[in-house]
């Protein structure tokens, strides 16, 4: 292959029409602060987004909470979805207060938005434009979920175990979320297969656990018996069962034994 | 020429140097997603710099310099995440396997062209940059002095020896 070629193959690879026009959009939407402007006081009483904040509480007060209800169900491409990004979800989350119910809200969004891709792909409209607007939001509130959780993280009246367990849970709900997805792909068309395989892999890059969820829990023959006699024992079995379930329970330990003794 | 800090100032510099921007992105850490969400934070600092009224004279320059900053900001990151979750591998944790730095690979590319980009990407720091923006991007070396605000001459004797050694690496005589 020719130098030429090479270069020919490499310049198609462009940003798609949408994504230019998203990033464009986000870039010269950004507020700058001016570095001689004055620290604004939280107690003031025009602090912006605090009168916002209450302005969109009242509103949602008096609209009885049902448009925001049911924007909440919406997906993109729906007429309340703007409403529910920009609205809905901002005044959700300025109720939590607590850095642990902030981070976990984060992760809720993030996960809200894959979950809006699923009824896109089962609905038939997973387009290149809802993959990129899904993506965007996706991966802004995975960047607040990261900052918030590394500012608790910082914070000594916070153990790191809890933050870990919040983070292991959130990585394994992407998982989860991935694997969806890529299920999906067996029973669409490539057009939406390729948008799929896209937002699929922007999840995966998100998450530091490895995908195959037995490598997850390093969980044994043993111990995955043991939890079988638990449950079994919990349930409380009835009377006639439990001639059903003893061979059972016999023939498991036995096995344990074999397998202890190995 | 527009007035800086005009927003159709702004669009045009976008309109020019988005793609090959991204494509350089792409080039150096192979994943869509995150190419594009760096492209962004480039463009949102040149956006920033002019409404500042920052004196930008050459902003291929600019987002160059700050293109190449935000992905070596990329590779400590990623870098970290590998070595902290190592720290917090657990002992039952058996089939724990270090991340794949091709797991996240999502652009094909034929196996010429990813030949000669994993060269390129082999090449030693001076030379990969003026090496790519030579081969890939048909910039002249007066050009590529100007966006790695760097000297002509150096330039082309670093792009002349990179390009020596990407023809050694290759097994191949007449690359150019």
């Amino acid at each position: 292959m020719k130098i030429k070629d090479i270069q020919n193959e490499i310049k198609n690879i462009k940003l798609d029409p949408t994504e230019r026009r998203i990033i464009l959009e986000r870039v010269t939407t950004t507020r700058v602060r001016s570095p001689y402007a004055p620290i604004p006081s939280k107690w003031k009483f025009t602090h912006r987004p605090l009168v916002y904040t209450l302005a969109s509480l009242l509103l949602l007060v008096m609209s009885g909470g049902s448009v925001t209800s049911a924007s909440l169900g919406s997906i993109p491409g729906d007429s309340l979805y703007k409403f529910k990004v920009r609205v809905a979800e901002p005044v959700l989350g300025a109720l939590n207060r607590s850095g642990e119910s902030q981070v976990k809200w984060q992760a809720q969004k993030a996960l809200r938005r894959l979950d809006e891709a699923t009824k896109l792909v089962e609905r038939n409209k997973f387009t290149a434009e809802h993959r990129a607007e899904i993506e965007i939001l996706f991966n802004k509130s995975v960047l607040e979920f990261d900052k918030t959780i590394k500012s608790e993280e910082t914070k000594a009246e916070v153990p790191k175990l809890k933050t870990d367990a919040i983070r292991d849970s959130f990585e394994k709900s992407l998982n989860s979320q991935a694997d969806v997805l890529k299920e999906a792909k067996t029973t669409t068309d490539k057009k939406q297969e390729i948008e799929i395989t896209i937002l699929e892999n922007t999840v995966r890059a998100k998450v530091s656990l490895p995908a195959d969820p037995t490598q997850e829990v390093g969980e044994t023959e043993e111990e995955k018996s043991e939890d079988l006699l638990e449950g079994t024992i919990e349930e409380g079995p009835m009377l006639e069962e439990v001639s059903e379930i003893e061979p059972i329970i016999e023939e498991t330990s036995v096995k344990v034994e074999i397998d202890t003794k190995i | 020429m527009k007035a800086p800090n005009t927003k159709e100032y702004f669009e045009e510099i976008y309109a020019n140097e988005a793609d090959t921007l991204f494509r350089y992105c792409l080039f150096r850490i192979s994943n869509r997603a995150q190419a594009i969400d760096i492209v962004q934070e480039v463009f949102i600092e040149l956006w920033q710099a002019l409404q500042k009224d920052e004196d930008i004279r050459n902003p291929r320059a600019f987002l160059f310099a700050v293109l190449r900053n935000r992905i070596i900001d990329w590779y400590r990151k990623k870098k970290s995440v590998s070595l902290d979750a190592m720290m917090h591998r657990r002992e039952d944790e058996k089939n724990f396997e270090p991340e794949d730095p091709k797991a996240s690979k999502d652009i094909i590319w034929s196996a010429e062209v990813t030949e000669i980009i994993e060269a390129i990407n082999f090449l030693p720091d001076p030379y990969r940059e003026p090496v790519y923006l030579r081969l890939i991007e048909d910039l002249s070396p007066p050009e590529i002095a100007r966006m790695l605000e760097s000297n002509a001459n150096t330039i082309s004797i670093r792009i002349t020896r990179g390009i020596k050694k990407l023809q050694k690496y290759l097994n191949i005589e007449d690359l150019v």
